[in-house]
């Protein structure tokens, strides 16, 4: 095998949901899952690490983020979950009550939960306050701070560096309507969107160290054959 | 026109009436033929470089108003006894990809390497798809013996096959390395309509059989061989066989099933609005004497699929001679609809319905624009959790009429097989697997959130859908689909697929149709055999000949055409 491989961003949603769902989690976890993944790479906002490391602190027996502080920030605990499921239930909960600034601990790879947070954009929602631009802040794996820019419509604004620290390394926090980001532009609305472009024309490389992991975290979502399934069940297969 | 209401959602997105379903001028073979005549496509071989027994490669070149693709085939020697249908096969007579751009030696190399290994290989995303098709060796024979011998083939025999060559899948949407539908929306708008790739993948395939099969005949050997007649040309398709791997697709494909839906009953709303002239009746009872013989000529041996066409054939003759009777006073369509309704079967109505839509190609046609959507099942977590509940209420409705208690509404489990990733169906207590299935007991689920959010709602009227799912986040799949469903006009196949008696064919039925594909023909509860394309133009009429009128095609009477009559 090479030791990278292209593939479609519609591979990438399968193997990520097919894994998510082998580990035991529940359908819109699988599919947001997939979905979060694909998107990410395309707007190269992860790698390989990233990957490998929201796989690594995936908990099963984790439902949903707890609430653990009620005031001007609204601060939920992760127990540890990877940012690959559940943490948009945190931010979702706290912006339906009108909350502007949302803060996820004990959660990894909190980048992942930027394209949830795109697709409820896209259409306007109920809680009026909630129709602004939105800043996720997370730390990149090289251990440097993130701010991922979005528009009111759930389009990228931009990806920055922060000026200073504004989360630890095993949190993620949401601004609603910050009016400016105090920190250094590293990729335009226009860069990102080249990079989406690229991997529809090329594909997204993923190494097959990963590739092969996915595989193998898949088999425990699909069951074995045998005579009498492929006899009983089977179309023309 | 008249303001029609469309047909209901309990009426329209029952899966027997889905299942029940025909070809439409609004179904992808149809709307890809008159794209390519309209927009003149040019299609013609860059490559033929097959030997003496048909084995080696050919690459169409086609031109589109905004695309330059390929079609490269791979031919290959097949042994009769590795001939195999099913999808765990893994040689067969024909390989192909559908790809952008021209292909260079070195791409044909790689293509060479991966195209005939299919799942087993990768192509990139130069390639829209993948796909390959087995001879149908007994009368790719008897025609190939013939037509060297200086004879036309046996066209009744033809028409109890209906093709040269089956495909057995046609992989897109970045399936195996291939590109993802973004980019085709993107940057080949021509094929941006739903599996425009797909059909046009089985169209130059069509073609290749009719070229290959020349290309045999007529060798040094047979100095007496004659082309194949070409209405006898045009009555050749392409058999395709179909299984589980298709059924789950339009539950998952929720807001596409509902679209395409949509259209059609858009198109038979005008058309209803229409008035029901003498001339526009006539034209209707010449469709209906086509399809009648069209069915006629459906060879099957499944004895469901036989009585359903001996009670079509007898409905539409019934129909036929209600508008004979001096007693009958046509005076709209709708009179026409309801009188169907009444007395005959679901596949008559509904067939009915697309005769009827074949008289108005000037307010139907441009539906077909509106068939691609973008997918995305999406909720909003700031909405209130008690307008979720009212959604369920509108547009679920149907899912209480199951009782999940009863065994027999959860017997059925689908699954995917370890071995090549395919859909299989299981029963509950039988076969293993059924704590892997699939997420398809779309009524189950909804009844399952309906009944957590009650007792949300009891303890908190003012609850949001993100209050809710942060409690019962394992709903947050179906609380998606329900906001997202709720928003469209036909909403969900109403079906329990996890039932005792689950049909899957109806699910494959109904997608083949919009397909537009003909001659149904069941080789089990799980998987039909049928025909594409056949009597559509051949890609030499797309810029001279190019004709629309091509459902349901009927066998060519060669003793009539003025070939034989000259001859």
């Amino acid at each position: 095998m090479a030791d990278s491989v292209a593939l479609s961003a519609n591979e990438i949603k399968f193997m990520i949901k097919r894994s998510v769902e082998g580990l035991g989690f529940s359908p819109g976890d699988q599919l947001g899952a997939g979905m979060r993944v694909a998107t990410c790479y395309q707007y190269g906002l992860v790698d390989d690490k990233t990957i490998h490391n929201a796989l690594d602190s995936l908990l099963p027996d984790v439902q949903a983020p707890k609430v653990i502080e009620h005031g001007d920030e609204w601060v939920f605990d992760a127990q540890g979950q990877s940012s690959l499921v559940q943490a948009e239930l945190a931010f979702g909960a706290a912006m339906s009550h009108g909350v502007m600034s949302i803060r996820l601990r004990n959660t990894s790879q909190g980048v992942l939960v930027a394209p949830m947070l795109m697709t409820w954009l896209s259409k306007p929602m109920n809680q009026p306050q909630m129709r602004q631009d939105l800043s996720l802040y997370y730390v990149h794996h090289d251990g440097s701070q993130r701010c991922l820019a979005m528009t009111a419509n759930g389009s990228l604004l931009g990806l920055y560096e922060p000026h200073r620290a504004v989360v630890a390394e095993d949190e993620v926090l949401l601004r609603v309507d910050e009016k400016a980001i105090d920190g250094n532009l590293l990729e335009s609305a226009s860069d990102l969107i080249r990079q989406r472009e690229a991997c529809l024309d090329k594909g997204i490389s993923l190494s097959a160290t990963l590739v092969m992991r996915l595989k193998d975290l898949m088999m425990d979502s699909f069951v074995p054959e045998s005579d009498q399934s492929r006899a009983s069940g089977a179309g023309p297969g | 026109m008249q303001n029609i209401a469309l047909r209901p959602p309990a009426l329209v997105m029952d899966l027997n009436r889905l299942g029940a379903g025909f070809a439409s001028r609004l179904s992808f073979m149809r709307t890809l033929m008159r794209n390519m005549i309209g927009n003149d496509w040019q299609i013609k071989y860059s490559r033929f470089d097959l030997d003496n027994d048909g084995y080696g490669h050919v690459v169409f070149d086609i031109q589109t108003p905004s695309s330059h693709l390929s079609f490269v085939v791979f031919s290959q020697y097949l042994a009769p006894d590795e001939r195999d249908d099913r999808v765990i096969a893994d040689q067969w007579d024909l390989t192909m990809t559908l790809m952008e751009g021209d292909v260079d030696e070195l791409t044909l190399a790689k293509l060479a390497a991966n195209v005939p290994l299919q799942e087993a290989g990768r192509i990139d995303a130069r390639c829209i798809c993948l796909s390959r098709a087995n001879r149908s060796a007994r009368i790719f024979n008897e025609v190939l013996d013939n037509l060297r011998q200086g004879r036309q083939p046996d066209v009744q025999r033809l028409a109890e096959v209906g093709y040269l060559y089956r495909t057995t899948a046609v992989y897109g949407s970045g399936k195996f390395g291939a590109c993802d539908w973004d980019k085709v929306i993107k940057q080949h708008p021509d094929l941006a309509s739903p599996f425009a790739s797909e059909m046009l993948v089985c169209y130059l395939l069509r073609q290749f059989s009719i070229d290959q099969l020349h290309h045999l005949v007529h060798q040094e050997a047979y100095p007496d061989a004659v082309d194949m007649d070409v209405d006898v040309q045009r009555y050749l398709g392409i058999g395709n066989s179909t299984g589980l791997g298709m059924a789950p697709w339009l539950v998952n494909h929720p807001q596409i099933t509902a679209q395409w839906v949509l259209q059609r009953e858009t198109a038979f709303a005008r058309v209803l609005s229409m008035p029901a002239t003498a001339p526009k009746i006539s034209q209707l009872q010449e469709l209906m004497a086509r399809a009648c013989q069209h069915v006629r000529e459906v060879s099957t041996l499944d004895a469901w699929q036989a009585n359903n066409n001996r009670l079509l054939l007898a409905d539409l003759e019934n129909l036929n001679d209600w508008f004979n009777s001096a007693s009958t006073e046509v005076q709209d369509w709708q009179q026409i609809h309801a009188w169907a309704e009444q007395h005959y079967s679901l596949e008559a109505q509904e067939l009915l319905i697309n005769l009827m839509l074949e008289l108005y190609p000037d307010i139907v046609d441009s539906l077909a624009q509106n068939m691609a959507i973008a997918e995305s099942l999406q909720y909003d977590p700031t909405e209130s959790a008690q307008r979720l509940a009212d959604a369920i209420k509108h547009t679920y409705d149907w899912v209480f009429d199951y009782n999940f208690n009863d065994p027999e509404q959860v017997a059925t489990f689908w699954y995917y097989s370890q071995n090549k990733v395919e859909p299989r169906l299981g029963k509950v207590g039988v076969d293993a697997g059924a704590e892997l299935q699939m997420f398809l007991g779309i009524a189950k689920a909804v009844q399952d959130c309906h009944t957590d959010l009650e007792a949300l709602l009891h303890a908190d009227l003012d609850a949001t859908v993100a209050d809710f799912l942060l409690q019962y986040p394992s709903h947050q799949g179906i609380v998606a689909r329900i906001a997202t469903m709720s928003q469209t006009t036909y909403g969900e196949i109403r079906a329990n697929l996890l039932e005792e008696s689950v049909l899957p064919m109806h699910l494959l039925r109904a997608k083949l149709a919009f397909f537009g594909v003909s001659k149904f023909d069941p080789k089990s509860a799980l998987w039909v055999r049928n025909t594409m394309f056949q009597g559509a133009p051949l890609v030499s009429e797309i810029n001279t000949n190019g004709f629309d009128d091509w459902s349901f095609p009927v066998a060519p009477d060669l003793a009539f055409t003025p070939e034989a009559a000259s001859g």
